[in-house]
């Protein structure tokens, strides 16, 4: 570990997994080497209840979804059990020529996403994944147990794929109430529990879908990602296909905040416990996907003033740059860091909520996730 | 590796699976029997046979470092013995579903089967079984 290292950000790419360690100043950066290489790894997360615990969803072209842990900062990583996995003769049938009218079983594809749980279930983890899945583990991974409130919802057999396929790629918990918690689905829109998974009730409201007939159906919506304002557990701001979003209510209620931006599509927002009332979004042209001004930028939200501020001096990063919806994180500091990934491999860094930013000197693959484990609280 | 006392049929070059006569006491079942005939559709059950199952280097570290011997009779019965003695295979060659992974190749005495009888593929008078990584990626 770098001498008076304060954060490190870990790095989901197409080809692998990195730790990059910072210095206190969070201006020198370190890079480790490259684990699970050759596999696309969509994300990668460190458990803040067990300081030197990362998981990442593995996903191998060859081989499959794995969900691979590490108990040293990524030093050694091992797989452990992946969900959906019946032994031998319970295998189920992609058809079932026994049953021709159950419905058929698709294999476990792409792992999405993986949440720590609450700091009072320190065993729990969850883990989103392709197609429209969601599982919970209480002993770490050892054992994963479907969520068949969505695994087998009712209303599954209508939810369509977006472009990276039948994902469920958020996971939120209410620091409040460990029954309370929030999922985004592409294409199918986000939805709220109160009773901790066994019911879900779709919260779309207001959220327009461009691409449907029904332009504010109740489900369908395809979310790219959605965060939690770390001071206020009811406000969330959301990146949709259909534009940028707050909600104050719980998801009750969207309200469109991106059209001053004019094209307000893009994947990846964040929000950082140390700047509450503020989101960051990385805007997309929404044709191309990548950065339409010709250079990297970032537009703050600043949801007491209403207002939007660009974060990057205009050129000072020429260049398109794509940006995925995990693409984007903050750290636990003050001030703020930001942290932007892109898909052709640049790691931009501000240390100070957006007024600097850097670009750590480092030719990535394409990055698929940022995330940042937080140095222990003092 | 050494295997148990099944006799082994001779290696035949080509497309041709028969055993040699009267090594194996299949000679009732196979003789004349063309590849490719309703033997290839014969049902599990058949005499099993002592086979060499190989993995390439990349599957290795899954599974066995070098060659295994398996008795099955069916590519599926083959896998179903491959992953219980090596558990971290289970789901790396076949899919929840069971069937062979997209970018996976199942050759059976140099034949690739994976686009074709795939799992249900019988292994009557095979000799040998390579698992490779297809050509993909980029």
């Amino acid at each position: 570990m770098a001498k008076g290292s304060t954060v490190r950000v870990l790095l989901g790419t197409r080809k692998g997994t990195y730790v990059v360690e910072g210095d206190a100043r969070r201006r020198s950066w370190k890079v480790g080497p490259v684990a699970h290489d050759g596999s696309d790894v969509f994300h990668v997360v460190a458990d803040p209840r067990h300081p030197g615990d990362l998981y990442a969803a593995v996903n191998n072209g060859f081989w499959g979804p794995m969900v691979q842990y590490s108990r040293n900062w990524g030093k050694k990583w091992k797989e452990i059990s992946t969900p959906l996995t019946p032994s031998g003769k319970d295998r189920q049938p992609a058809f079932n020529e026994e049953d021709p009218t159950a419905p058929v079983r698709r294999p476990l594809n792409n792992l999405w996403h993986i949440e720590p749980g609450l700091p009072s279930e320190p065993d729990t983890l969850y883990l989103g994944a392709d197609p429209h899945l969601l599982f919970r583990t209480t002993d770490r991974g050892t054992t994963w147990d479907p969520i068949e409130s969505i695994n087998n919802h009712p209303d599954k057999k209508n939810w369509a794929p977006g472009a990276g396929g039948h994902c469920l790629h958020t996971i939120l918990l209410d620091p409040r109430d460990p029954h309370r918690m929030y999922i985004g689905l592409s294409a199918v829109g986000t939805f709220r529990t109160e009773d901790g998974g066994t019911s879900w009730i779709p919260r779309n409201k207001g959220v327009l879908t461009p691409f449907l007939p029904n332009k504010h159906p109740e489900t369908g919506q395809c979310v790219h990602h959605v965060v939690m304002d770390a001071a206020n557990p009811d406000t969330f701001y959301r990146q949709d296909h259909g534009g940028m979003y707050v909600s104050h209510d719980r998801m009750d209620r969207w309200v469109r905040i991106g059209k001053p931006l004019g094209d307000d599509f893009g994947f990846g927002v964040a929000s950082a416990p140390t700047a509450p009332g503020r989101a960051y979004f990385v805007r997309l042209n929404g044709m191309a996907r990548v950065t339409g001004e010709g250079h990297f930028q970032v537009h703050e939200w600043n949801d007491e003033r209403r207002a939007w501020r660009k974060l990057v001096r205009p050129g000072a990063f020429p260049g398109h740059f794509g940006v995925q919806r995990e693409g984007i994180t903050t750290d636990n500091l003050d001030p703020a860091g930001i942290y932007v990934g892109t898909t052709t491999g640049q790691l931009f860094v501000s240390p100070d909520a957006g007024r600097r930013w850097q670009l750590v000197p480092y030719q990535f693959p394409g990055i698929h996730s940022v995330s940042v484990a937080n140095p222990p609280a003092a | 590796m050494e295997g148990g006392g099944e006799p082994e049929p001779p290696r035949r070059s080509g497309r041709a699976r028969l055993p040699a006569l009267g090594d194996s006491g299949f000679e009732d079942v196979l003789r004349g029997t063309p590849f490719g005939s309703p033997l290839r559709g014969q049902p599990h059950g058949s005499p099993k046979l002592m086979l060499d199952v190989h993995l390439d280097s990349w599957l290795r570290e899954f599974g066995p470092r070098g060659r295994e011997r398996i008795e099955a009779d069916s590519v599926e019965h083959l896998l179903d013995e491959l992953e219980a003695r090596y558990p971290r295979l289970r789901f790396k060659i076949r899919d929840e579903t069971g069937q062979i992974r997209r970018y996976v190749r199942v050759f059976v005495d140099g034949e690739d089967v994976s686009g074709t009888t795939g799992v249900s593929t019988p292994l009557v008078g095979v000799r040998a079984i390579d698992i490779l990584h297809s050509i993909a990626g980029g």
